[in-house]
């Protein structure tokens, strides 16, 4: 018997599953927006097999193993990024840079997208050179962070609900 | 006691009240970045945008969703659930004191034709169609929403003041 196990330890699996998922090509196709939500949604699930589904899920832990889905979902999605960066020496925003260039012309601010055009161009610089970049990795984690943790927690919000009808439906 | 019971019950709706109000604005919200062109005029942010949704959306240029001179950030079928959410939110806000069907077979229902379109794409059944996508889409994220909000608002039950 494991004596204080990780409580969040179904979100940590599912998550890790979740970023290896979006890794490979052509998955997203298939899964899409509800590749996140899926992965809070099993991890409730998980949780409540391992505890054999004695209590119904409180909202609270429904938003908390959503978070943490989406914060091992954004952690090991941008570890797997970074190393397909380092292997390759290119990225989606070195490709993206001469749009981002266009489309700041097209706007006439003049100095003011200066700082951020600098920016992309030494972290497509570092990329194509070193294959990593500092700035990169804090751009994927803040907003694979932002964007998976938003949908982790709507995934767990609809689990509570799923496995609550399911499986607590005469509790209430 | 009753007086006391029937503040408590009021209160709640309007508590409950205040969390669908919640849900809706944030379904406003998403579909305002999926329909950025519809609404804004600006590449770089419609660029950050597009790099933001890249998370969560293939964004194949064949499967966005055109009409109006305008191409969606999403896919038809991403398009699609957060436009049957965002009018989902509505529907319960009007309809809140309403009592909606809350079973499982609702999710069941409206997730078949969805699931039957990407299994007959994936497979080679039919070609990927734009409307097929955006409005079996629709009617997933319509339902779930549906039978999500119903859901939570039982299962909190006596909780509902913590929010």
């Amino acid at each position: 018997m494991i004596l204080n196990r990780f409580k969040y330890s179904p979100a940590f699996v599912t998550g890790f599953g979740a970023a290896v998922l979006t890794t490979i090509p052509g998955f997203k196709d298939f899964a899409c927006c509800m590749l996140i939500p899926a992965a809070a949604i099993l991890a409730l699930y998980f949780d409540q097999k391992i505890n054999r589904f004695e209590s119904k899920i409180s909202v609270g832990d429904a938003v908390l193993f959503g978070l943490f889905t989406g914060v091992f979902t954004a952690f090991f999605g941008t570890l797997f990024e970074l190393i397909v960066t380092y292997l390759t020496h290119t990225h989606e925003i070195v490709k993206l840079l001469p749009q981002v260039e266009i489309a700041i012309a097209e706007l006439n601010i003049g100095d003011a997208a200066e700082n951020s055009i600098n920016l992309m161009r030494n972290i497509a610089k570092e990329i194509t050179e070193n294959g990593y970049s500092i700035a990169l990795t804090s751009l994927l984690l803040f907003s694979n962070l932002f964007i998976y943790i938003l949908f982790g927690m709507m995934g767990g919000l609809i689990g509570l609900t799923l496995i609550n009808k399911k499986f607590h439906n005469k509790e209430n | 006691m009753s007086m006391i019971l029937a503040s408590t019950v009021r209160n709640k709706y309007i508590n409950f009240y205040a969390v669908r109000f919640f849900f809706f604005a944030a379904a406003v919200l998403l579909n305002l970045l999926v329909y950025y062109d519809l609404f804004f005029d600006n590449s770089f942010f419609h660029l950050l945008v597009e790099n933001l949704f890249g998370t969560v959306c293939h964004q194949q240029d064949e499967k966005l969703l055109s009409f109006a001179g305008i191409t969606t950030i999403v896919c038809s079928r991403c398009s699609g659930i957060y436009t049957g959410f965002l009018i989902s939110t509505i529907y319960s806000l009007i309809a809140y004191k309403k009592k909606i069907t809350g079973s499982l077979k609702i999710v069941y229902f409206a997730s078949l034709p969805m699931l039957l379109d990407v299994i007959s794409v994936q497979v080679g059944l039919y070609y990927y169609s734009s409307t097929s996508a955006f409005i079996t889409g629709f009617l997933f994220g319509f339902f779930l929403y549906l039978f999500f909000i119903e859901n939570l608002q039982h299962y909190m039950g006596n909780d509902i003041e913590q929010i």
